[in-house]
Protein backbone atom coordinates (compact mmCIF):
# COMPACT_ATOMS: atom_id res chain seq x y z
CA UNK A 1 0.00 0.00 0.00
CA UNK A 2 1.49 3.37 -1.02
CA UNK A 3 2.47 5.88 2.27
CA UNK A 4 0.27 8.43 2.88
CA UNK A 5 1.48 12.31 2.35
CA UNK A 6 -0.47 12.66 5.97
CA UNK A 7 -0.15 10.57 8.46
CA UNK A 8 -1.47 11.83 11.81
CA UNK A 9 -1.72 9.62 14.99
CA UNK A 10 -3.70 10.56 17.93
CA UNK A 11 -2.74 14.76 17.00
CA UNK A 12 -3.61 16.31 20.09
CA UNK A 13 -3.13 20.28 20.31
CA UNK A 14 -4.54 21.76 24.21
CA UNK A 15 -4.36 25.59 24.47
CA UNK A 16 -4.35 26.30 28.22
CA UNK A 17 -5.30 22.73 29.32
CA UNK A 18 -8.35 23.13 26.54
CA UNK A 19 -8.05 20.30 23.24
CA UNK A 20 -8.73 22.27 20.05
CA UNK A 21 -7.10 19.25 18.39
CA UNK A 22 -8.24 15.92 20.06
CA UNK A 23 -6.81 12.68 18.98
CA UNK A 24 -6.60 13.11 15.25
CA UNK A 25 -5.70 10.29 13.42
CA UNK A 26 -5.72 11.56 9.68
CA UNK A 27 -4.51 10.42 6.82
CA UNK A 28 -4.22 11.51 3.51
CA UNK A 29 -3.29 9.53 0.17
CA UNK A 30 -0.78 10.70 -2.35
CA UNK A 31 -3.21 12.44 -5.53
CA UNK A 32 -5.88 12.66 -3.58
CA UNK A 33 -8.07 16.07 -2.86
CA UNK A 34 -9.14 16.21 0.22
CA UNK A 35 -11.85 18.31 1.73
CA UNK A 36 -11.13 19.16 5.36
CA UNK A 37 -14.38 20.08 6.96
CA UNK A 38 -15.55 21.44 9.69
CA UNK A 39 -17.41 24.52 11.28
CA UNK A 40 -15.10 27.56 12.41
CA UNK A 41 -13.22 26.81 15.49
CA UNK A 42 -13.20 22.62 15.03
CA UNK A 43 -9.34 22.90 14.83
CA UNK A 44 -8.91 22.88 10.72
CA UNK A 45 -6.41 25.19 10.76
CA UNK A 46 -4.86 24.70 14.15
CA UNK A 47 -4.52 21.13 12.50
CA UNK A 48 -3.04 22.61 9.43
CA UNK A 49 -0.48 24.74 11.22
CA UNK A 50 1.06 21.23 13.06
CA UNK A 51 0.91 19.88 9.27
CA UNK A 52 2.95 22.50 8.02
CA UNK A 53 5.15 22.36 11.65
CA UNK A 54 4.37 26.20 12.67
CA UNK A 55 2.48 24.62 15.66
CA UNK A 56 3.85 21.51 18.05
CA UNK A 57 1.49 19.20 19.12
CA UNK A 58 0.71 18.64 22.51
CA UNK A 59 0.35 14.94 21.93
CA UNK A 60 0.21 12.27 18.88
CA UNK A 61 2.83 12.16 15.94
CA UNK A 62 2.09 13.62 12.89
CA UNK A 63 3.86 12.94 9.46
CA UNK A 64 4.45 14.69 6.31
CA UNK A 65 6.17 12.93 3.08
CA UNK A 66 6.83 10.41 5.75
CA UNK A 67 8.84 12.91 8.42
CA UNK A 68 8.07 15.25 11.41
CA UNK A 69 7.43 18.48 9.39
CA UNK A 70 9.73 20.13 11.99
CA UNK A 71 12.27 18.24 10.79
CA UNK A 72 11.84 18.84 7.56
CA UNK A 73 14.77 19.49 5.11
CA UNK A 74 14.61 22.25 2.67
CA UNK A 75 14.22 19.87 -0.26
CA UNK A 76 11.10 18.31 1.62
CA UNK A 77 9.78 22.26 2.44
CA UNK A 78 9.88 23.42 -1.26
CA UNK A 79 7.41 20.07 -1.83
CA UNK A 80 4.56 21.78 0.65
CA UNK A 81 2.70 24.82 -0.46
CA UNK A 82 0.84 26.25 2.25
CA UNK A 83 -2.21 28.78 2.01
CA UNK A 84 -3.39 30.22 5.72
CA UNK A 85 -6.57 31.95 5.90
CA UNK A 86 -4.25 35.62 7.51
CA UNK A 87 -1.45 34.98 5.29
CA UNK A 88 0.14 38.43 4.59
CA UNK A 89 2.87 39.51 2.31
CA UNK A 90 5.07 42.60 2.42
CA UNK A 91 2.75 45.73 1.59
CA UNK A 92 5.29 47.56 -0.35
CA UNK A 93 6.53 45.06 -2.30
CA UNK A 94 4.92 44.67 -5.73
CA UNK A 95 3.00 41.84 -7.34
CA UNK A 96 5.72 41.64 -9.87
CA UNK A 97 8.17 41.53 -7.55
CA UNK A 98 6.64 38.93 -5.05
CA UNK A 99 6.40 36.90 -8.02
CA UNK A 100 10.24 37.13 -8.69
CA UNK A 101 11.15 36.78 -5.09
CA UNK A 102 9.58 33.49 -5.16
CA UNK A 103 10.97 32.10 -8.10
CA UNK A 104 14.51 32.62 -6.28
CA UNK A 105 12.99 31.17 -3.18
CA UNK A 106 11.35 27.69 -5.46
CA UNK A 107 13.41 25.68 -7.61
CA UNK A 108 10.35 24.58 -9.31
CA UNK A 109 8.30 28.04 -9.29
CA UNK A 110 6.10 27.66 -12.87
CA UNK A 111 6.62 31.35 -14.31
CA UNK A 112 4.63 31.08 -17.15
CA UNK A 113 2.06 29.63 -14.55
CA UNK A 114 2.42 32.81 -12.71
CA UNK A 115 1.94 35.02 -15.96
CA UNK A 116 -0.79 33.21 -16.90
CA UNK A 117 -2.77 33.53 -13.37
CA UNK A 118 -1.25 37.25 -13.36
CA UNK A 119 -3.60 38.17 -16.63
CA UNK A 120 -6.51 35.48 -15.65
CA UNK A 121 -6.72 37.25 -12.15
CA UNK A 122 -6.56 40.45 -13.36
CA UNK A 123 -3.49 41.80 -11.58
CA UNK A 124 -1.39 43.99 -12.18
CA UNK A 125 2.62 43.09 -11.83
CA UNK A 126 3.52 47.32 -10.58
CA UNK A 127 0.39 47.27 -8.41
CA UNK A 128 1.93 47.18 -4.37
CA UNK A 129 0.72 44.94 -2.54
CA UNK A 130 -0.40 46.91 0.30
CA UNK A 131 -3.10 48.99 -2.51
CA UNK A 132 -4.93 45.76 -3.91
CA UNK A 133 -8.52 44.95 -2.49
CA UNK A 134 -8.72 41.93 -0.13
CA UNK A 135 -9.82 39.69 -3.07
CA UNK A 136 -7.02 40.96 -5.31
CA UNK A 137 -4.76 40.30 -2.15
CA UNK A 138 -6.26 36.38 -1.81
CA UNK A 139 -5.60 36.11 -5.82
CA UNK A 140 -2.10 36.86 -5.00
CA UNK A 141 -1.39 34.68 -1.83
CA UNK A 142 -3.10 31.64 -3.98
CA UNK A 143 -0.91 32.79 -6.87
CA UNK A 144 2.25 31.81 -5.19
CA UNK A 145 1.39 28.64 -3.22
CA UNK A 146 0.40 27.48 -6.94
CA UNK A 147 3.24 28.32 -9.10
CA UNK A 148 5.80 27.38 -6.82
CA UNK A 149 5.54 23.71 -7.76
CA UNK A 150 4.55 21.77 -4.57
CA UNK A 151 3.57 18.00 -4.21
CA UNK A 152 1.00 19.01 -1.32
CA UNK A 153 -0.86 21.68 -1.20
CA UNK A 154 -2.71 22.67 1.69
CA UNK A 155 -5.32 25.61 1.80
CA UNK A 156 -7.05 26.77 4.74
CA UNK A 157 -10.11 28.69 4.07
CA UNK A 158 -8.52 30.06 0.31
CA UNK A 159 -11.43 31.82 -0.80
CA UNK A 160 -12.41 32.68 2.41
CA UNK A 161 -14.02 36.10 2.88
CA UNK A 162 -14.97 36.35 -1.24
CA UNK A 163 -18.13 37.26 -2.15
CA UNK A 164 -20.58 34.03 -3.87
CA UNK A 165 -19.75 34.87 -7.38
CA UNK A 166 -16.14 35.89 -7.22
CA UNK A 167 -15.45 33.13 -4.67
CA UNK A 168 -17.20 30.32 -7.43
CA UNK A 169 -15.14 31.11 -10.29
CA UNK A 170 -11.88 31.75 -8.49
CA UNK A 171 -12.32 28.51 -6.57
CA UNK A 172 -13.03 26.93 -9.96
CA UNK A 173 -9.63 27.84 -11.35
CA UNK A 174 -7.92 27.17 -8.16
CA UNK A 175 -9.12 23.68 -7.78
CA UNK A 176 -8.82 23.45 -11.37
CA UNK A 177 -4.91 23.84 -10.99
CA UNK A 178 -4.69 22.56 -7.80
CA UNK A 179 -5.99 19.00 -8.08
CA UNK A 180 -3.61 18.73 -11.63
CA UNK A 181 -0.38 17.19 -11.95
CA UNK A 182 -1.06 14.40 -10.07
CA UNK A 183 -0.65 16.79 -6.80
CA UNK A 184 -2.25 15.73 -3.27
CA UNK A 185 -4.26 18.94 -1.96
CA UNK A 186 -5.64 19.18 1.70
CA UNK A 187 -8.24 22.29 1.15
CA UNK A 188 -10.69 23.42 3.71
CA UNK A 189 -13.75 25.66 3.18
CA UNK A 190 -17.16 26.36 3.67
CA UNK A 191 -17.82 26.15 0.22
CA UNK A 192 -18.94 22.91 -0.08
CA UNK A 193 -20.61 23.04 -3.01
CA UNK A 194 -17.76 24.15 -4.84
CA UNK A 195 -15.79 21.40 -2.92
CA UNK A 196 -18.33 18.70 -3.52
CA UNK A 197 -16.98 19.10 -7.22
CA UNK A 198 -13.46 18.54 -7.44
CA UNK A 199 -13.06 16.90 -3.92
CA UNK A 200 -12.18 12.66 -4.00
CA UNK A 201 -11.88 12.45 0.10
CA UNK A 202 -13.21 14.00 3.07
CA UNK A 203 -12.78 14.77 6.36
CA UNK A 204 -15.04 16.14 9.11
CA UNK A 205 -13.89 17.16 12.00
CA UNK A 206 -15.47 19.08 15.21
CA UNK A 207 -14.49 20.73 18.22
CA UNK A 208 -11.41 18.76 17.35
CA UNK A 209 -12.22 15.12 17.10
CA UNK A 210 -12.38 13.64 13.80
CA UNK A 211 -15.76 12.48 13.18
CA UNK A 212 -15.78 10.79 9.95
CA UNK A 213 -13.13 10.30 7.09
CA UNK A 214 -13.14 8.44 3.51
CA UNK A 215 -13.34 8.36 0.19
CA UNK A 216 -16.35 10.82 -1.12
CA UNK A 217 -18.28 8.61 -3.37
CA UNK A 218 -18.50 5.92 -0.87
CA UNK A 219 -19.51 7.72 1.62
CA UNK A 220 -22.48 9.22 -0.20
CA UNK A 221 -23.36 5.62 -0.91
CA UNK A 222 -23.06 4.63 2.70
CA UNK A 223 -24.54 7.59 4.42
CA UNK A 224 -28.48 7.59 3.88
CA UNK A 225 -31.14 9.37 5.68
CA UNK A 226 -33.87 7.16 6.69
CA UNK A 227 -37.68 7.95 6.95
CA UNK A 228 -39.70 5.57 9.12
CA UNK A 229 -43.50 5.79 9.28
CA UNK A 230 -43.21 4.66 12.35
CA UNK A 231 -41.59 4.34 15.90
CA UNK A 232 -38.35 2.78 15.70
CA UNK A 233 -36.32 2.21 18.68
CA UNK A 234 -32.34 3.90 18.65
CA UNK A 235 -30.95 0.66 20.38
CA UNK A 236 -32.43 -1.43 17.19
CA UNK A 237 -30.93 0.85 14.72
CA UNK A 238 -28.20 0.68 16.65
CA UNK A 239 -27.25 -3.06 16.44
CA UNK A 240 -27.40 -2.53 12.56
CA UNK A 241 -25.63 0.65 11.56
CA UNK A 242 -23.68 3.70 12.52
CA UNK A 243 -25.93 6.48 13.62
CA UNK A 244 -24.88 9.98 12.78
CA UNK A 245 -28.29 11.41 13.98
CA UNK A 246 -31.73 9.89 14.93
CA UNK A 247 -34.39 11.92 15.91
CA UNK A 248 -38.37 11.63 16.51
CA UNK A 249 -40.36 14.39 15.40
CA UNK A 250 -43.82 12.52 16.32
CA UNK A 251 -44.33 10.05 17.80
CA UNK A 252 -45.09 7.66 15.24
CA UNK A 253 -42.33 8.67 12.49
CA UNK A 254 -38.56 8.22 13.07
CA UNK A 255 -35.53 9.96 10.89
CA UNK A 256 -31.69 9.06 10.97
CA UNK A 257 -29.16 9.36 9.65
CA UNK A 258 -26.29 6.28 9.21
CA UNK A 259 -22.73 5.82 7.68
CA UNK A 260 -23.07 2.70 6.49
CA UNK A 261 -26.34 1.68 4.83
CA UNK A 262 -26.59 -1.66 2.79
CA UNK A 263 -29.28 -3.60 1.49
CA UNK A 264 -28.37 -6.73 3.81
CA UNK A 265 -28.16 -4.59 6.77
CA UNK A 266 -31.09 -2.45 6.19
CA UNK A 267 -32.95 -6.42 5.86
CA UNK A 268 -31.49 -7.20 9.00
CA UNK A 269 -33.49 -4.20 10.86
CA UNK A 270 -36.48 -5.20 8.93
CA UNK A 271 -36.48 -8.60 10.16
CA UNK A 272 -35.50 -7.29 13.31
CA UNK A 273 -38.09 -4.66 13.78
CA UNK A 274 -41.12 -5.38 11.61
CA UNK A 275 -42.06 -1.39 11.69
CA UNK A 276 -38.92 -0.47 9.82
CA UNK A 277 -39.62 -1.95 6.38
CA UNK A 278 -42.05 0.96 6.02
CA UNK A 279 -38.91 3.57 5.13
CA UNK A 280 -37.79 6.28 2.78
CA UNK A 281 -34.43 6.59 2.06
CA UNK A 282 -31.89 9.14 0.44
CA UNK A 283 -28.86 10.01 -0.22
CA UNK A 284 -27.19 13.02 1.05
CA UNK A 285 -24.98 15.73 -0.95
CA UNK A 286 -21.87 17.25 0.98
CA UNK A 287 -23.77 19.93 2.70
CA UNK A 288 -26.36 18.19 4.19
CA UNK A 289 -23.86 15.40 5.44
CA UNK A 290 -21.84 18.09 6.87
CA UNK A 291 -25.47 19.49 8.80
CA UNK A 292 -26.02 15.82 9.72
CA UNK A 293 -23.02 15.33 11.52
CA UNK A 294 -21.78 18.36 12.65
CA UNK A 295 -25.69 20.04 13.46
CA UNK A 296 -27.47 20.47 16.56
CA UNK A 297 -28.39 16.92 16.16
CA UNK A 298 -24.94 15.44 15.21
CA UNK A 299 -22.63 13.45 17.08
CA UNK A 300 -20.49 15.57 20.06
CA UNK A 301 -17.72 12.21 19.67
CA UNK A 302 -16.65 10.32 16.86
CA UNK A 303 -18.62 8.05 14.85
CA UNK A 304 -17.79 4.78 15.97
CA UNK A 305 -18.16 1.45 14.94
CA UNK A 306 -16.79 -2.23 16.60
CA UNK A 307 -13.14 -1.98 16.65
CA UNK A 308 -12.83 1.64 15.53
CA UNK A 309 -12.15 4.73 16.73
CA UNK A 310 -14.02 7.12 13.72
CA UNK A 311 -15.63 5.31 10.49
CA UNK A 312 -13.11 4.71 7.83
CA UNK A 313 -15.00 4.03 4.45
CA UNK B 1 23.34 31.88 1.94
CA UNK B 2 19.76 32.75 0.08
CA UNK B 3 20.00 35.27 -2.10
CA UNK B 4 16.37 35.86 -2.20
CA UNK B 5 16.03 36.28 1.26
CA UNK B 6 19.24 38.68 1.67
CA UNK B 7 17.62 40.75 -0.84
CA UNK B 8 14.16 40.72 0.95
CA UNK B 9 15.79 41.65 4.73
CA UNK B 10 18.41 43.97 2.90
CA UNK B 11 15.41 45.70 1.63
CA UNK B 12 13.69 45.80 5.11
CA UNK B 13 16.66 46.96 7.02
CA UNK B 14 17.73 49.35 4.22
CA UNK B 15 16.11 52.54 5.35
CA UNK B 16 16.95 52.52 9.02
CA UNK B 17 20.18 51.43 8.22
CA UNK B 18 21.25 54.17 5.92
CA UNK B 19 20.00 56.37 8.31
CA UNK B 20 21.93 55.14 11.24
CA UNK B 21 25.25 54.43 9.36
CA UNK B 22 25.04 58.06 7.75
CA UNK B 23 24.91 59.65 11.11
CA UNK B 24 27.56 57.41 12.48
CA UNK B 25 29.95 58.60 9.55
CA UNK B 26 29.26 61.85 10.52
CA UNK B 27 30.26 61.64 14.21
CA UNK B 28 33.40 59.62 13.39
CA UNK B 29 34.10 62.07 10.45
CA UNK B 30 32.93 65.84 11.08
CA UNK B 31 34.79 66.42 15.10
CA UNK B 32 37.97 67.97 15.04
CA UNK B 33 39.29 66.66 18.08
CA UNK B 34 40.81 63.55 18.33
CA UNK B 35 38.74 60.22 19.41
CA UNK B 36 39.33 58.59 22.57
CA UNK B 37 39.68 55.12 22.62
CA UNK B 38 36.22 54.57 24.95
CA UNK B 39 34.26 57.31 23.52
CA UNK B 40 31.10 57.11 25.32
CA UNK B 41 29.10 58.67 22.54
CA UNK B 42 30.50 55.55 19.73
CA UNK B 43 29.75 53.03 22.44
CA UNK B 44 26.36 54.28 22.57
CA UNK B 45 25.65 54.70 18.79
CA UNK B 46 27.18 51.10 18.53
CA UNK B 47 24.95 49.37 21.15
CA UNK B 48 22.04 50.97 19.81
CA UNK B 49 23.16 50.40 16.15
CA UNK B 50 23.72 46.46 16.80
CA UNK B 51 20.21 46.23 18.70
CA UNK B 52 17.82 47.73 16.23
CA UNK B 53 19.89 45.77 13.16
CA UNK B 54 19.01 42.87 15.38
CA UNK B 55 14.92 44.16 15.77
CA UNK B 56 15.33 44.55 12.06
CA UNK B 57 16.44 41.27 10.67
CA UNK B 58 14.96 39.21 12.52
CA UNK B 59 11.27 40.27 13.31
CA UNK B 60 8.97 40.13 10.36
CA UNK B 61 6.14 42.95 10.59
CA UNK B 62 2.79 43.17 9.16
CA UNK B 63 1.98 39.68 9.66
CA UNK B 64 4.70 38.84 7.13
CA UNK B 65 5.85 35.80 9.90
CA UNK B 66 3.70 32.83 8.11
CA UNK B 67 4.60 33.58 4.59
CA UNK B 68 8.22 34.32 5.35
CA UNK B 69 8.35 30.48 7.04
CA UNK B 70 6.11 28.88 3.85
CA UNK B 71 9.24 29.69 1.25
CA UNK B 72 11.09 26.48 1.48
CA UNK B 73 13.43 27.29 4.01
CA UNK B 74 14.70 25.77 7.02
CA UNK B 75 14.57 27.57 10.45
CA UNK B 76 18.21 26.68 10.82
CA UNK B 77 18.89 28.09 7.45
CA UNK B 78 16.43 31.24 7.92
CA UNK B 79 18.30 32.05 11.12
CA UNK B 80 21.56 31.58 9.69
CA UNK B 81 21.28 33.75 6.90
CA UNK B 82 20.08 36.52 9.17
CA UNK B 83 22.64 36.30 11.90
CA UNK B 84 25.16 36.86 8.47
CA UNK B 85 23.31 39.41 7.43
CA UNK B 86 22.80 41.24 10.46
CA UNK B 87 27.32 40.68 10.82
CA UNK B 88 27.76 41.97 7.62
CA UNK B 89 25.79 45.38 8.36
CA UNK B 90 27.73 45.61 11.66
CA UNK B 91 31.43 45.43 9.49
CA UNK B 92 30.06 47.81 7.43
CA UNK B 93 29.49 50.14 10.14
CA UNK B 94 32.64 48.97 11.83
CA UNK B 95 34.17 49.71 8.61
CA UNK B 96 33.48 53.50 8.82
CA UNK B 97 36.49 54.59 11.79
CA UNK B 98 37.89 52.09 10.49
CA UNK B 99 38.58 53.31 6.94
CA UNK B 100 38.35 56.99 8.26
CA UNK B 101 41.20 55.87 10.16
CA UNK B 102 43.29 54.02 7.68
CA UNK B 103 42.52 56.18 4.55
CA UNK B 104 43.09 59.47 6.84
CA UNK B 105 39.92 60.76 5.80
CA UNK B 106 39.32 63.42 8.96
CA UNK B 107 43.02 64.70 8.14
CA UNK B 108 41.54 65.51 4.86
CA UNK B 109 38.31 67.27 5.86
CA UNK B 110 39.96 69.01 8.36
CA UNK B 111 43.36 70.01 6.59
CA UNK B 112 42.65 73.74 6.36
CA UNK B 113 41.20 74.65 9.90
CA UNK B 114 43.21 72.23 12.25
CA UNK B 115 46.83 71.45 11.71
CA UNK B 116 47.54 68.92 14.19
CA UNK B 117 44.96 66.79 12.38
CA UNK B 118 47.11 66.55 9.21
CA UNK B 119 48.85 63.86 10.46
CA UNK B 120 46.75 59.93 10.69
CA UNK B 121 46.44 59.16 14.08
CA UNK B 122 46.72 55.55 14.43
CA UNK B 123 45.83 55.50 17.76
CA UNK B 124 41.83 56.40 16.60
CA UNK B 125 42.16 52.52 15.28
CA UNK B 126 41.13 51.83 18.81
CA UNK B 127 37.83 53.55 18.45
CA UNK B 128 36.82 50.76 15.46
CA UNK B 129 37.43 48.33 18.25
CA UNK B 130 35.39 50.03 20.97
CA UNK B 131 32.96 50.23 18.26
CA UNK B 132 33.03 46.94 17.44
CA UNK B 133 32.32 45.70 20.32
CA UNK B 134 29.46 48.04 21.60
CA UNK B 135 27.47 47.31 18.16
CA UNK B 136 28.11 43.07 18.48
CA UNK B 137 27.07 43.27 22.35
CA UNK B 138 23.93 45.04 21.26
CA UNK B 139 23.07 42.74 18.76
CA UNK B 140 23.36 39.82 20.54
CA UNK B 141 21.62 41.50 23.71
CA UNK B 142 18.75 41.96 21.87
CA UNK B 143 18.93 38.29 19.99
CA UNK B 144 18.62 36.97 23.36
CA UNK B 145 16.29 39.86 25.44
CA UNK B 146 14.08 38.73 22.21
CA UNK B 147 14.29 35.08 22.78
CA UNK B 148 13.80 35.82 26.23
CA UNK B 149 10.51 38.26 25.92
CA UNK B 150 8.79 35.54 23.71
CA UNK B 151 9.53 32.79 26.64
CA UNK B 152 8.30 34.86 29.58
CA UNK B 153 5.40 35.53 27.28
CA UNK B 154 4.31 31.91 27.08
CA UNK B 155 5.52 31.72 23.37
CA UNK B 156 5.20 27.60 22.70
CA UNK B 157 8.56 25.78 21.56
CA UNK B 158 8.25 22.97 18.73
CA UNK B 159 10.45 20.78 20.37
CA UNK B 160 12.61 21.52 23.70
CA UNK B 161 11.35 24.20 25.40
CA UNK B 162 13.68 22.88 28.78
CA UNK B 163 16.69 22.86 25.63
CA UNK B 164 16.00 26.69 25.18
CA UNK B 165 15.23 27.68 28.83
CA UNK B 166 18.89 26.04 29.72
CA UNK B 167 20.81 27.54 27.38
CA UNK B 168 19.62 30.84 28.22
CA UNK B 169 19.79 30.18 31.87
CA UNK B 170 23.47 29.31 30.99
CA UNK B 171 23.85 32.54 29.18
CA UNK B 172 22.65 34.79 31.99
CA UNK B 173 25.12 32.89 34.01
CA UNK B 174 27.96 33.28 31.57
CA UNK B 175 27.10 37.04 31.36
CA UNK B 176 27.12 37.69 35.09
CA UNK B 177 30.34 35.36 35.96
CA UNK B 178 32.40 37.15 33.18
CA UNK B 179 32.02 40.59 34.26
CA UNK B 180 32.61 39.38 37.78
CA UNK B 181 35.66 37.56 36.97
CA UNK B 182 37.01 40.39 35.27
CA UNK B 183 37.10 42.39 38.14
CA UNK B 184 38.76 39.67 40.24
CA UNK B 185 41.48 39.27 37.93
CA UNK B 186 41.91 42.65 37.21
CA UNK B 187 41.79 43.27 41.05
CA UNK B 188 44.64 40.47 41.87
CA UNK B 189 47.01 41.83 39.07
CA UNK B 190 46.26 45.92 39.68
CA UNK B 191 47.53 47.27 36.74
CA UNK B 192 45.53 46.34 32.98
CA UNK B 193 47.82 44.10 31.64
CA UNK B 194 47.72 43.37 27.69
CA UNK B 195 47.12 39.34 28.42
CA UNK B 196 44.21 40.63 30.44
CA UNK B 197 42.90 43.02 27.74
CA UNK B 198 43.17 40.24 24.93
CA UNK B 199 41.45 37.59 27.82
CA UNK B 200 38.70 40.00 28.31
CA UNK B 201 37.83 40.81 24.83
CA UNK B 202 38.56 36.95 23.95
CA UNK B 203 35.48 36.41 27.05
CA UNK B 204 33.49 39.58 25.26
CA UNK B 205 33.78 37.20 21.85
CA UNK B 206 32.83 34.18 23.57
CA UNK B 207 30.14 35.66 25.19
CA UNK B 208 28.69 36.96 22.04
CA UNK B 209 28.80 34.11 20.37
CA UNK B 210 27.45 31.70 23.04
CA UNK B 211 24.40 34.18 22.96
CA UNK B 212 23.86 33.83 19.50
CA UNK B 213 23.80 29.95 19.63
CA UNK B 214 21.33 30.47 22.44
CA UNK B 215 19.38 32.79 20.53
CA UNK B 216 19.36 29.93 17.36
CA UNK B 217 18.35 27.73 19.76
CA UNK B 218 15.29 29.83 20.31
CA UNK B 219 14.19 30.95 17.30
CA UNK B 220 14.23 27.97 15.36
CA UNK B 221 12.02 25.98 18.01
CA UNK B 222 9.46 28.54 18.64
CA UNK B 223 6.08 28.17 17.53
CA UNK B 224 5.33 30.41 14.45
CA UNK B 225 2.36 32.30 16.30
Amino acid sequence: MTEPVIQTTGLTKRFDGRAVVDGLDLQVPPGSVTGFLGVNGAGKSTTMRMLTGHLSPSAGDVRVFGADPREHSAETLQRIGYVSDTMNLPGRMSVGRVMEMNAGFFTRWDQTLADTLCREFELNASDRFQKLSFGQKRRVVLMQALCQGADLLMMDEPAGGLDVLARRLFMDRVLDIACSEGRTVLVSSHLLSDLERVVDRVVFIHKGLLLLQGNLEELKTGVRRMQFEADVPRDALDRHFNIISYRQPKPDRTVSTVVDFSEERFDQLAADVSAASNVRTEQLNLEDMFVELVGADGPLTAVTSPGREAVEV
Amino acid sequence: MNRTLLSYDLRKVSVIYTLILSQWAAYVLIPATPFRPWDPIAILIGAAFGWVIAVQTFTDFDGTTVWIYTRGLTRRQLFNNRLLLGVMLLAGAVAVPFLTSVLGLRPMLHANNATELQVVRWYELNLTLTFALACTVGFCVQLFVGVLVRLSHGSRCTVGRRAVEASLGFMVMFAVAVPYAAVAVGRSVGECPVWLQIASLFAAICLCVLTGLAARNGFQHFDVE
